[in-house]
């Protein structure tokens, strides 16, 4: 029987414990055990701690009450759903109730219409909200919330529909949000563990803290109407909705859905358009705007660029880490780096779309702020009909994708195309083996077998390099296809390991087997080419059926690289030793 | 018999006396409600804590836990123990809370800023003798996924496929951490 080293049978013994391994492997595990203390003394401790976990108590008892918090959600839930309340409770009471809702609304109106100044700004396309003045309202709240005042610094609790005015804090604890209703221009969303004030409340000027937590802002107004406060940045809302976090010291992020933002504070202003992110930093102010799906190369160097000490080289690196997709970051730095850069910035996103033509590339180092707002704003167009107008471009990156993928694919399969045979018998002590191994004529046919009827060395070693290597190459194809899904991630894990797995169940000492087969595949690789073709066609045509709905192509990428990493997985070296007796037949 | 059969597969058995508890508290029943809070308070805390290795983080989400059961009872089926449903919801809630966490803290810690939220490191869960301590804590120490699989099969016994379901894994990767867990525990206790 083979042997196997230590750090296969720490796997084994592993299974083991649990109860989970194979008789085979079991007689392996048992066989090493015999012969290493090692890895005796690794199942020893390996128990000692299974044990040991089983006798930790289940049962741990929090340190404080944490009945009341989820009481009062309860409560909240029943309230707002109406739950709990027998029907024939709740009928019995409800013409009462309904009467007085009436005759609340009607003395509200009067109210309204009597004392209040409603003024609908006629300008503002969308819903109108009601101008009540100095007071802002608060709807939609969850938990308990709180308006807190200088007068009244433990505040009081939010219920229902409430309001806040200027100089009052509106604060939420983990489990609470509320809607904050800006005047008549839009509204702002308090998330958990958020705490906003009121600073200001007039026509051109509505203004608000965020000391700490997470805002999403949705204002519908002219430019520079709504404001908001953070200890690194002002946000200037230039008709948009963006969601804002900040900690306490002012570090934070800003994130904008639709429209603009300005990030404005001393010594910098960043315009951040729709689909991008901004990081905020307490003394400097905002740094430059990026897409969610940057590489991580280039975020890493945009925080050096923004908020530490960026020599020359720092700024090469941010330039060469942004794509095409990052022309609105790169756009962004001009301002911000000296001359030579800014042309090599331009140059750079020339290749992206048109840069404005009418401004020649010697006065580019010259403009001022306006001329760069316009310049930036002009190319920002052109970059966004180029982009929708070329079909070619939207698939283009599914398109690069799968040019790429098929080209580690073909790396990968190139040491995969093998499958070595091999017949294991136990008996069998004299290991002499035959090998023969099969590849595929085409996509269809059938395999044609190649039969080795020498007894052929096999260098080990070697081959479990190559094994490593194939390992790297998954890992290398999953990171080149850019897999943020979790789910696929979990799929290539569960991959890596089967192949780490299998490795142990692998047990050749024959050498020179490797060379036999690159001989061979030299021999046949005109047919290996024509199969690599004709796969490459068929993905062509399935690149067209997938113009056909975005949703699918979606969708078949990712069965596109988790079946290649499961015909991968399917055509993993398996070796099989043939019994002598059949080559002694042959 | 049948309750026997039932009670060893992981049923919630008719005759458990859970199940009249909880079909109160499906109905609307507060203070049903409040005892199997009760009943199951320290188990659901226990799982939280270890996996989260955080007291603020297992009170937060213990609340959660409980909220989403009260809401969800109606779709509790009996198909498996009372509190292995508990779980679920924990490990479902832990999971999206380092989600969040993970998707605004990236961004503040890349800022270059040291301001990674400390929750409370370490506590006193048990005094069952000194290796326990020393395992405890060496648990606390474990990187998160290797954390989460090791409590869950070998201290609360859950089995990998169980686990690959909760923390909506494949089955190999909890094999694989649950293994890594245990190399990294023998050598942290040898400290």
């Amino acid at each position: 029987m083979n042997k196997i080293k230590c750090e296969e049978t720490e796997i084994l013994i592993n299974e083991n414990t649990d109860g989970e391994i194979s008789e085979r492997n079991k007689t392996l595990l048992y066989e090493h055990l015999a012969e290493c203390q090692e890895c005796r003394r690794v199942m020893e401790e390996i128990k000692s701690i299974t044990e040991a976990a089983t006798f930790l108590p289940k049962n741990i008892a929090p340190g404080k009450e944490l009945w009341s918090g989820i009481e009062q959600q309860i409560l909240l839930e029943k309230k707002r759903y109406g739950i709990g309340e027998p029907k024939s409770r709740r009928k019995k009471y409800s013409y009462y109730y309904y009467a007085m809702a009436a005759v609340f609304v009607l003395a509200a109106i009067v109210v309204l219409f009597r004392y209040v100044d409603f003024k609908p700004n006629s300008d503002i396309k969308g819903p109108v909200y009601l101008d009540v003045g100095q007071f802002w309202k608060i709807t939609d709240v969850e938990g308990s919330p709180k308006v807190e005042s200088e007068s009244n610094p433990a505040g009081k609790t939010v219920s229902g529909t409430d309001s806040m005015k200027i100089g009052e804090w509106l604060e939420t604890d983990s489990v609470s949000k509320a809607v904050i209703n800006v005047s008549n221009i839009g509204t702002v969303k308090l998330g958990p563990k958020s705490k906003v004030k009121l600073i200001k409340s007039a026509a051109g000027n509505y203004r608000i803290k965020l000391e700490y937590g997470t805002i999403n802002a949705n204002i519908n107004a002219e430019p520079r109407n709504f404001f908001v406060e953070t200890k690194s940045v002002t946000a200037v809302d230039l008709g948009c909705e963006y969601t804002m976090s900040t900690e306490q010291n002012g570090d934070g992020i800003v994130y904008v859905k639709s429209g603009k933002v300005s990030l404005e504070s001393p010594s910098r202003e960043t315009l951040v358009p729709a689909g991008q992110y901004c990081m905020t930093k307490e003394g400097i102010g905002p740094g430059t705007p990026y897409r969610a799906e940057a590489s991580e190369e280039l975020k890493r160097a945009l925080i050096i660029f923004d908020f530490r000490n960026c020599e020359s080289e720092c700024v090469n690196k941010v330039i060469r880490s942004a794509g095409k997709k990052d022309a609105v970051t790169l756009i962004n730095m001009i301002s911000r780096v000296d001359s030579i850069r800014k042309i090599v910035i331009i140059d750079k996103l020339d290749n992206y779309a048109h840069t404005p033509r009418k401004i020649s590339r010697d006065s580019i180092y010259k403009f001022n702020k306006q001329d760069w707002e316009k310049w930036s704003e002009e190319f920002e167009k052109d970059l966004h009909e180029n982009l929708e107008k070329n079909l070619e471009s939207l698939d283009e990156k599914i398109h690069v994708q799968i040019e790429k993928n098929m080209e580690l694919l073909d790396k990968t399969l190139e040491n995969m195309e093998i499958e070595i045979y091999k017949n294991f018998d136990d008996q069998n002590k004299d290991e002499n083996y035959k090998f023969k191994f099969r590849h595929y004529k085409d996509k269809n046919g059938e395999p044609e077998i190649f039969e080795f009827n020498d007894s052929i060395p096999f260098d080990k070693e070697k081959f479990k390099k190559d094994m490593e290597k194939m390992q790297k190459d998954l890992e290398k194809m999953n990171k080149d296809l850019n897999l943020n899904n979790e789910e696929i991630q979990k799929m290539v894990d569960e991959a890596l390991e089967n192949v780490k797995d299998m490795k142990i169940e692998i047990k050749i000492n024959k050498e020179d087997l490797k060379k036999e087969i690159q001989k061979e595949i030299e021999e046949h690789k005109d047919e290996i080419k024509k199969h690599k073709d004709e796969m490459k066609k068929e993905t062509e045509e399935e690149k067209k059926e997938i113009e056909k709905d975005k949703e699918e192509i979606k969708k078949e990428k990712k069965d596109e690289g988790m079946n290649n990493l499961q015909q991968e997985d399917e055509r993993h070296a398996v070796i099989i030793i043939e019994d002598k007796e059949t080559k002694s037949e042959n | 018999m049948q309750a026997e059969i039932l009670e060893i597969s992981g049923y919630q058995s008719m005759t458990d006396p859970d199940y009249d508890v909880i079909r109160q508290a499906s109905l609307g029943d507060d203070s049903a409600f409040r005892t199997l809070y009760e009943r199951y308070l320290n188990r659901v805390y226990g799982l939280l804590l270890r996996i989260s290795a955080s007291t603020d983080m297992a009170d937060e989400l213990t609340q959660e836990v409980f909220i989403k059961a009260w809401r969800n009872l109606g779709s509790f089926k009996y198909e498996s123990k009372f509190y292995t449903w508990l779980h679920r919801i924990a490990v479902n809630e832990f999971l999206s809370q380092k989600r969040f966490e993970k998707r605004t803290k990236e961004k503040i810690i890349n800022a270059g800023n040291e301001m990674e939220h400390e929750y409370n490191k370490g506590y006193n869960a048990g005094n069952a003798g000194e290796i326990s301590i020393d395992l405890e804590q060496a648990i606390e120490k474990l990187p998160e996924q290797q954390r989460a699989a090791f409590v869950l099969h070998d201290v609360e016994g859950y089995r990998h496929e169980e686990i690959a379901e909760m923390m909506n894994i494949a089955e190999g990767t909890s094999k694989s951490n649950l293994h890594r867990a245990r190399k990294f525990l023998r050598e942290e206790l040898k400290k």
